[in-house]
């Protein structure tokens, strides 16, 4: 009975450590999350797997998680990979040239101080805006990082609202809304659609790209997507 | 068994003799003192020492606000020094007994007895006495006592120290100066072991200087920072709550550079960066409007409020 007992113990440790999510499955955790738009319609969703095996209880690191986002977990892509194919793109167009950079740490590139703040807001295909920002050049402090966000998700949820990846000085941002302050820009590397100014002088401007339309709107200080 | 328990504790209270001889060595020569001297004249031309300082003047006001060249930043940096030097005097006496234990037993242990018992003897020799008493007068005159001093001493007095110890020396009839002689130049060994051991002991205590100037309490820093402000309050560059970008500048091109730093290779201001934007960006104009009025030859520093807003507001 009590070695039972301790098999069960064992085999369920791991889903302890990761929050409470059912493992081996995708759990949809969206939760307040502002997500980004589909191509194919709706929002994105945010899922995570944990798929910690019980003989990983050992394993110094924690609980093994995936993560992915889009319609649905196994459709999805990483957002990490997402994030990162973004900069990337920028890179491959050249937007990143001509930007210092910081120094490599531990044989990594160093990031790049560009002044832009990077914001995923589409999905399938990946649509970013870009917004001029000095500040963006380097690592926002954690007293300040909220400041880059539109003012509706600043708070306890702007922490959410990021993806590292990428190899800039502050992670890619994610959502439906975007901080309208400064120039803005939008591209496309699934469109290959490069850094294009987005013309807000009436308020509104409009996106097409792969067959989906995206509608912005500027309202106050923030610039809201739709689809 | 029981027998031999009973002995144990007795044999454990008995110094070993090397030490005990070690201890005296201590008592009758100063060397400890002689170590902590070296180690301060060791720190004393060390680059790490003045960048700690500069680094505790960033923390006072950021690297983009002020620099060397600021009229505030010599008379804060004289105070500073001042403030670190007791600091570092009242640290040190709390750490002195622990090193002065570490001392004795490296020297203990690197003599047999009968070779440890000819230093002690020399040491404890009217010659031996002068002849330490006078190392360590010349080394403090060498290294001065700006910092981690046990006994804080103006250079003149150093100095007066140095010449009566020299005086005393002179003094010394013959034998003694015989003494002194054989011992450091005699080809005993035991001198050559000496004075490997105090140079060996005192890089081991410049390091522990430089890793204590890392290593201040931040409350400790905090009430530099309070006092400087204070005192200074006139002088000082503005403050902010707003987190500190960097400078904008204009060009004879007309062309904007926003220059900053940031923490690299151990220093607040180790690592710099430069953006360049040229007249033609489509941000140039709203670059500019960060700064209005910015004229060429007066950069301007730039802050960011919580609600990320940038502008030349501190």
């Amino acid at each position: 009975m009590m070695r039972v007992a301790l098999v069960l113990a064992l085999l369920c440790a791991p889903v302890a450590w990761a929050e409470s999510l059912t493992p081996y499955i995708w759990n949809d955790v969206t939760g307040d999350r502002d997500m980004p738009w589909l191509g194919r319609g709706g929002r994105a969703h945010y899922f995570k797997r944990d798929i910690t095996k019980p003989w990983d209880i050992m394993n110094p690191r924690g609980p093994t998680i995936e993560t992915r986002w889009g319609a649905s977990g196994g459709t999805g892509e990483d957002p990490f990979k997402s994030s990162e194919r973004a900069v990337a793109y920028l890179e491959r167009v050249g937007a990143l040239k001509g930007w210092p950079a910081y120094p490599p740490v531990e044989g990594r590139p160093g990031a790049v101080a560009y002044p832009f703040r990077v914001t995923i807001v589409c999905l399938e295909p990946l649509v970013a805006i870009l917004r001029f920002d000095l500040s963006a050049a380097m690592p926002d402090p954690i007293e300040f990082f909220e400041g880059a966000m539109p003012p509706s998700l600043r708070g306890v949820a702007a922490v959410d609202q990021e993806v590292s990846g990428g190899n800039l000085a502050n992670a890619v941002m994610f959502g439906s809304r975007v901080n309208a302050r400064g120039a803005l820009q939008w591209f496309s590397p699934d469109a290959a659609q490069a850094p294009a100014p987005l013309d807000l002088s009436s308020g509104r401007a409009r996106i097409t790209v792969k067959g989906v339309t995206l509608e912005l709107e500027k309202k106050g200080e923030e610039l809201v997507v739709r689809r | 068994m029981l027998s031999l328990c009973a002995v144990a504790p007795v044999r454990a209270e008995e110094p070993e003799p090397r030490e005990a001889a070690s201890a005296r060595i201590f008592e009758a020569t100063a060397i400890d003192r002689l170590i902590l001297a070296n180690a301060r004249a060791k720190i004393a031309g060390d680059p790490k020492v003045e960048q700690r300082l500069d680094d505790f003047m960033y923390e006072l006001r950021k690297p983009a606000l002020w620099n060397p060249s600021h009229p505030a930043w010599a008379p804060t940096r004289a105070a500073l020094r001042e403030l670190l030097a007791r600091e570092s005097d009242a640290w040190l006496e709390t750490y002195w007994p622990q090193a002065m234990k570490i001392h004795q037993r490296e020297i203990a242990y690197a003599y047999r007895l009968q070779d440890i018992l000819v230093v002690q003897e020399f040491a404890e020799s009217p010659g031996g006495r002068a002849y330490f008493a006078q190392r360590l007068a010349d080394a403090r005159v060498k290294a001065g006592e700006a910092m981690f001093s046990l006994d804080p001493a103006t250079p003149a007095q150093l100095q007066k120290l140095a010449q009566e110890t020299r005086r005393r020396v002179d003094a010394l009839p013959p034998p003694e100066k015989q003494r002194i002689a054989t011992f450091t130049k005699g080809g005993s060994g035991h001198a050559d072991i000496l004075e490997m051991l105090i140079q060996g002991q005192s890089k081991w205590i410049a390091e522990v200087f430089l890793g204590h100037l890392s290593d201040v309490r931040y409350e400790i820093r905090e009430a530099w920072t309070r006092e400087l402000g204070t005192r200074f309050a006139s002088m000082l560059p503005v403050d902010s709550k707003k987190q500190l970008l960097g400078s904008l500048e204009l060009r004879d091109d007309a062309s904007l550079l926003f220059r900053f730093t940031f923490y690299w290779n151990d220093a607040a201001d180790g690592g710099k960066l430069a953006l360049e934007i040229p007249k033609s960006a489509p941000y140039y104009t709203q670059t500019l409007a960060l700064a209005p009025g910015l004229a060429r030859g007066h950069p301007r520093v730039l802050y960011r409020d919580k609600d990320g807003v940038v502008s030349d507001k501190p």
